[in-house]
């Protein structure tokens, strides 16, 4: 059964053997009344598939399919009291929603719309101070999963650059649409869309995608 | 969850029954079976796990199977020899025969299955996927009539189910992306409404209302104007039933409909509400509300 998760999986250098636009229409066809996405059409709005399906827009250059102020109102809703972000509304925050939410706000150009204090604030205190591991949320287990998303997530807020400042270390950056090392992507040329931002400005490392 | 190798970097400690179930769902799915049994087998799993989405997929394929076993004239549910049924068979994407009584009754069986799975976890994704699933293909009007009455008892139970929700508003469309009629979405405001009365914090009631909102209005459907009017007439209603509290969901659900009003005065009370929030009821979208308040502040070109 096909669903929006495998939409982003088509590498855009092989357009070829993918019908590019029926893909992105499909994504398109599973938004919901809320702006949002699910994995079929008609399916609950998740932030999971959210990232999926704006990243694949983005990859098939087609952003302009969606509802950007709509969606990324949904997005910045997610943000809970703790500053951590939930999936869907009226679930608990957990740290991974720190990439699926930032990654997409972050190609539509509305980091901003969220407050990058708390949510970075919420993501240290999922780290368990023992064993340096990151969890879903302060006090549970860490596990490599959330670990990555809580790495992710502080690169995007730009806070991951902060650290390193202090620790004289340069940390790579991780792009928010193939969450892959700008670096790597470069290298690979591989091609996108994002969206400017409210003062019209594209971070520096999106610079190279098409806005 | 196949866990291969001898010593995994991190053992997840499963309870014997889990083990003994998934090696022989594991066993199943080498040869692929389908059949009564691994239908059955299917269902324990996901008792266990209802988060696997390989099991779900598996059950799936079985029941296509059965059911093309069946249309072929193969053995029925109790080895009974069953007349061969249309070839638009229930589980492929065409639609089936809702008046075929076998067809009914698996549908009716596996919508009983899917709600158990619902009462352990109401917002279970793969559950709610699909029951649409099962919803859609079949296209009864009796099953759409009955899972608008299953979703208000949801909502009723837990008036904070997205997901509930989210179904609802997939059963009044059929499943398709075509508008309600003026009257169905009269009729689904004001359930929201009266929802939203009940809890004006929670953000449900209110984005399934404003979106009904928007596609009468995005339809140029007649009364959409009127509906738009009365609901920021009951959204200031019910803002004062929470008054002495900030109510963040119910004032930017306010916004928006005054935005779609879109008035100067309206425009500019949407503008004080969205600095109200910006400002003191919802200050961690501070920079959000300040970009609200913007637009709505800004001179529209006649």
């Amino acid at each position: 059964l096909e669903d929006s998760n495998n939409s982003g999986g088509g590498e855009g250098t092989d357009t070829a053997t993918i019908d590019l636009q029926k893909a992105a229409l499909y994504v398109s066809s599973c938004r919901n009344f809320d702006g949002g996405f699910g994995s079929v059409p008609g399916a609950e709005s998740h932030a999971g598939q959210i990232f999926c399906c704006v990243a694949a827009l983005s990859i098939a250059r087609s952003l302009h399919l969606l509802d950007s102020d709509l969606l990324s109102w949904w997005l910045a809703e997610r943000q809970c009291d703790s500053g951590g972000l939930n999936g869907r509304p009226e679930k608990q925050a957990d740290v991974c929603y720190s990439w699926w939410i930032l990654s997409a706000l972050s190609i539509l150009g509305r980091t901003d719309w969220i407050n990058s204090e708390k949510l970075a604030s919420f993501i240290l205190r999922c780290q368990d101070d023992e064993d340096g591991g990151i969890a879903d949320r302060p006090n549970d287990m860490a596990d490599v999963f959330h670990t990555f998303f809580g790495i992710a997530g502080l690169s995007l807020l730009g806070v991951l650059d902060e650290i390193g400042e202090e620790q004289g270390k340069t940390y790579r950056l991780i792009d928010p649409v193939f969450a892959l090392p700008v670096d790597v992507v470069a290298h690979l040329g591989l091609q996108a869309q994002v969206v400017r931002d409210d003062t019209g400005d594209i971070r520096p490392w999106l610079a190279n995608y098409d806005v | 969850t196949l866990q291969v190798e001898a010593s995994p970097v991190c053992s997840i400690a499963y309870t014997a029954d889990f083990v003994t179930a998934y090696d022989y769902l594991r066993t199943c799915l080498r040869t692929d079976e389908h059949s009564d049994r691994t239908l059955a087998l299917s269902g324990l799993c996901l008792r266990l796990n209802p988060a696997n989405y390989t099991v779900w997929h598996y059950r799936r394929r079985i029941l296509a199977s059965l059911q093309q076993r069946r249309a072929s004239g193969g053995e029925g549910k109790s080895g009974d020899k069953l007349p061969p049924l249309d070839a638009d068979t229930f589980l492929t994407n065409t639609s089936a025969d809702a008046n075929d009584e076998r067809i009914l009754s698996i549908a009716k069986d596996e919508l009983q299955y899917i709600s158990t799975v619902l009462s352990n976890d109401g917002k279970n994704y793969h559950a709610w996927s699909f029951r649409q699933y099962i919803l859609r293909t079949l296209s009864s009007s009796d099953e759409w009539e009955s899972d608008l009455a299953y979703t208000d008892a949801l909502i009723n139970e837990d008036i904070r189910n997205n997901s509930a929700w989210n179904h609802r508003w997939f059963v009044c469309h059929r499943g398709t992306r075509m508008p309600c009629t003026s009257d169905d979405a009269t009729r689904e405001c004001d359930y929201a409404l009266s929802k939203a009365e009940m809890d004006p914090h929670n953000e449900s009631p209110w984005i399934y209302l404003l979106g009904y909102v928007k596609e009468q209005i995005r339809s140029g459907a007649d009364g959409s104007d009127e509906l738009v009017r009365r609901m920021v007439q009951e959204s200031k209603r019910l803002r004062h039933t929470a008054a002495d509290t900030t109510c963040p969901s119910c004032d930017s659900a306010r916004i928006e409909l005054l935005d779609m009003v879109g008035g100067e005065e309206e425009r500019k009370e949407a503008a004080a509400l969205a600095n109200q929030l910006g400002t003191v009821d919802d200050t961690i979208r501070a920079k959000f509300w300040a970009r609200r308040e913007g637009q709505l502040k800004a001179v529209r070109s006649s």
